[in-house]
């Protein structure tokens, strides 16, 4: 039982430590609180969302689950170059503009263009959740035989009224009926050849594919900072930036790129949010976006080891101690105030240890 | 600097006093015939199937009522024919919206009558205006017990109350032999704790025995919630909340509930319900004011209108949209003077046997809130009529 919570914290912590590895990547060089960033694993979600609504890449005729698998690894990759494409134009027109006007400007920025987007997202996609399209799997009508492994729907199309086209989804064939000569005769008179299944994930695969993913990031972000030239101008930017540009670094470059990848990591988390919670909407980038901010600062914001620490504990934290003051202490409301739980968790990680769990002292320069 | 300041000051007043004066101007505005209907409604947000298909069913209700021919009305000792001018907010699915929308369409606009929401919690923030206003209100689909207590004679609404619908769950999951039941609960909504305690009293009555679960309305992960449950090894899940956050909490279940049945209110009652938890082999019931597919040829009729022009099946809330619009025409007939709040709101109350699409509704000076028929509804790839409960048995 213990186990089932840490799953879940672990679960929701990787998504965290997703998001929270782009703010700390951009605090690290810039000293910028991007409060936008939620935003960026919003707009993931949304294009991964768009993704695996519309491009039905189940129908190329692969054998099963290889066009899901595909389905999904188009999202990821398509929600993370607009994530950080996004990131990266955010900071070439909000940011680096006020680079130079002090860190207070900076911020108010930020938080502009996260009310901003949030607004542009409003907008252009509708402020209504929408509900997690599951992929498709087709099959002809005269493949199946005998009683129904799952259930089977086909879309059909009608005019109102009014003028409008509308698409609806039938259900033909319930699990468990048998689909003898009358059903299918039935279903042909309707017109359709065809049928669909909605495959739903199992909660428990994403969430360990969610973890694994990060698993996987993880070496590849290292690599990246410690083993590769642009790394080594991201560390020295990070380190005096006036320093890193007369030594030729061109910090433009090297503050772009760290947007990129940033945002690009946060679009993963943005996909894996969609599939684990079910739906996406315009506001869906706020709590997660603050709640990651707060997991960079718990692992000592700036540091990038400290955000997948930092992550992974809050996400376990919003678990295990709702849990514990369940079990222990019989507060049976204790999970729905999970949240102001997170927070207080973080005033004692702070009151213990300022800088958080990995961060370096900060010396004030006089 | 201070003294342009000073100087600005008059200009500042009179920039503050201003709305007041043209507020109170519009009094003198000549009634034409035209009652101002003012509707309050989550259009966006987590609601915003509640808000569409009340809407599209008050919509209907209009064009209904005018190809009928809407009565005549006396206005300053001359018959006019009356004028239904519905003018819509949208309350954004936020509570503090709700409230607003009331106070800008009660003093900005000076409606005459008010109808919505659906959330309890949000029709209560109404209600609240309306009382202080005392402008008309009827609410079409909010179910909370002290709704229309807390609102005073000034509101109404037209569908059961939780009292009842509690009841019906409670009676139902006895019925099926289910004696171990989980409630989750959604600690931020009013209509949700009402709910659960009503299901409780009932279920426990009955010789059942209920734990409570808790989660709050911004939620998205479920995870623990769903745990807990599982972990409680009940015979039934009581899923007392809105379908915005039953839905994915469904789905998030999948594993770890196989196999146990689900209830839920009318709150679930949804066309996106059904997106959100995905293909599921779940039993899934709740109970609503109405099923599209029920045995009722009215029902019928409206379902299949309804559907040609909005393309969708309508769920309980298109239908009691369109009741809440019939009740308010049938008292605004029967009222001495229908742009008279008093007199409206006393016709109102005096509702009696108007034949609704959503059952009989008659309302009483007490609550100010019908007995009626609730239906249990079976989620299988849509929302299916599985049974008729009649109103005061189950």
């Amino acid at each position: 039982m213990f186990f089932d919570y840490l799953m879940n914290g672990l679960g929701l912590g990787a998504i965290f430590a997703f998001i929270a590895l782009g703010y700390t990547m951009v605090y690290g060089i810039i000293k910028l609180i991007n409060f936008a960033h939620g935003e960026f694993f919003m707009v993931g979600a949304y294009v991964g969302y768009f993704c695996l609504r519309d491009l039905d890449i189940e129908r190329v005729g692969l054998p099963q689950p290889l066009p899901i698998l595909l389905d999904f690894f188009v999202a990821l990759w398509a929600a993370s170059l607009v994530a950080g494409l996004l990131a990266v134009l955010t900071e070439r027109v909000a940011y680096r503009p006020v680079r130079k006007a002090g860190r207070i400007a900076a911020l108010l920025t930020a938080v502009g263009v996260s009310l901003l987007l949030q607004n542009i997202a409003v907008q252009v996609w509708g402020a209504n959740p929408r509900s997690f399209p599951d992929p498709r799997v087709f099959h002809a009508l005269d493949d199946l035989e005998g009683e129904a492994q799952a259930n089977y729907y086909a879309d059909r199309e009608f005019t109102t009224t009014q003028g409008e086209t509308v698409t609806e989804a039938v259900l033909l064939i319930s699990q468990g009926d048998v689909l003898d000569a009358t059903k299918r005769a039935s279903i042909e008179d309707q017109g359709f050849d065809e049928v669909y299944e909605r495959v739903t994930l199992s909660p428990k695969s994403v969430q360990y594919f969610v973890i694994l993913a990060l698993i996987g990031w993880t070496p590849i972000l290292w690599f990246l900072v410690k083993r590769t030239r642009m790394g080594k101008a991201m560390r020295a930017a990070s380190e005096d930036a006036d320093a890193a540009r007369l030594m030729g670094i061109n910090i433009n470059l090297v503050v772009a790129l760290t947007f990129f990848v940033g945002a690009f990591v946060a679009g993963v988390g943005g996909v894996a949010y969609i599939a684990t919670y079910g739906k996406v909407e315009p506001m869906l980038g706020f709590l997660p976006g603050l709640k990651a901010f707060v997991a960079a600062v718990i692992g000592g914001i700036g540091s990038i080891p400290g955000a997948i620490i930092g992550g992974l504990i809050l996400g376990v934290a919003e678990a295990i101690i709702p849990f514990v003051l369940q079990e222990v202490f019989g507060w049976e409301e204790a999970f729905a105030w999970k949240d102001a739980i997170a927070f207080a968790f973080l005033i004692v990680v702070l009151v213990v240890k300022p800088t958080g769990l990995l961060g370096k002292p900060m010396r004030e320069k006089v | 600097m201070l003294r342009t300041l000073r100087s600005l000051l008059p200009l500042l007043a009179l920039a503050l006093a201003l709305p007041l004066v043209t507020a109170c101007g519009g009094d003198e505005v000549k009634n034409d015939g035209t009652l101002r209907v003012g509707v309050v409604l989550p259009m966006t947000g987590a609601q915003a199937t509640y808000g569409e298909e009340s809407w599209n069913g008050i919509k209907l209700a209009q064009s209904d009522l005018e190809s009928a021919g809407l009565p005549t009305v006396r206005v300053g000792g001359e018959d006019v024919p009356l004028k239904l001018n519905l003018i819509l907010r949208d309350e954004v699915s936020k509570k503090q919206q709700a409230a607003d929308n009331a106070k800008s369409l009660i003093e900005g606009e000076q409606v005459h009558v008010l109808l919505g929401s659906v959330a309890s919690s949000h029709t209560k923030a109404i209600f609240k205006e309306a009382k202080e206003s005392e402008v008309p209100c009827i609410s079409p689909a909010s179910t909370n017990d002290t709704l229309t207590v807390q609102g005073g004679p000034y509101t109404s609404r037209i569908c059961f109350k939780d009292g009842f619908q509690g009841a019906v769950l409670a009676r139902f999951s006895l019925d099926q032999g289910w004696k171990k039941a989980a409630i989750v609960v959604d600690k931020a909504q009013d209509y949700s704790v009402g709910l659960a305690e009503n299901y409780e009293k009932t279920f426990k009555a009955g010789g059942g025995n209920a734990s409570m679960h808790y989660y709050v309305t911004e939620d998205t992960d479920f995870s623990n919630v769903v745990q807990n449950v599982a972990n409680d090894n009940p015979d039934v899940i009581f899923i007392s909340g809105y379908y915005a956050q039953a839905g994915p909490m469904i789905k998030q279940a999948k594993d770890k509930w196989a196999g146990k049945p689900i209830i839920g209110g009318d709150g679930l009652d949804s066309p996106e319900l059904i997106g959100l938890v995905g293909d599921t082999n779940a039993e899934i019931y709740l109970t609503s004011h109405f099923a599209a597919d029920a045995p009722d040829e009215q029902v019928q009729n409206f379902a299949k209108r309804y559907k040609e022009r909005f393309g969708k099946s309508p769920g309980a809330m298109a239908a009691l949209g369109y009741d809440v619009l019939g009740v308010l025409l049938d008292a605004v007939k029967r009222a001495e003077d229908p742009f008279d709040p008093e007199s409206l709101a006393k016709a109102i109350r005096e509702t009696k046997n108007v034949k609704g699409i959503t059952g009989t509704i008659s309302l009483d000076n007490e609550e100010r809130t019908p007995v009626k028929d609730a239906v249990i509804v079976k989620v299988a790839g849509g929302l299916k009529f599985h049974k008729l409960i009649p109103a005061g048995g189950s």
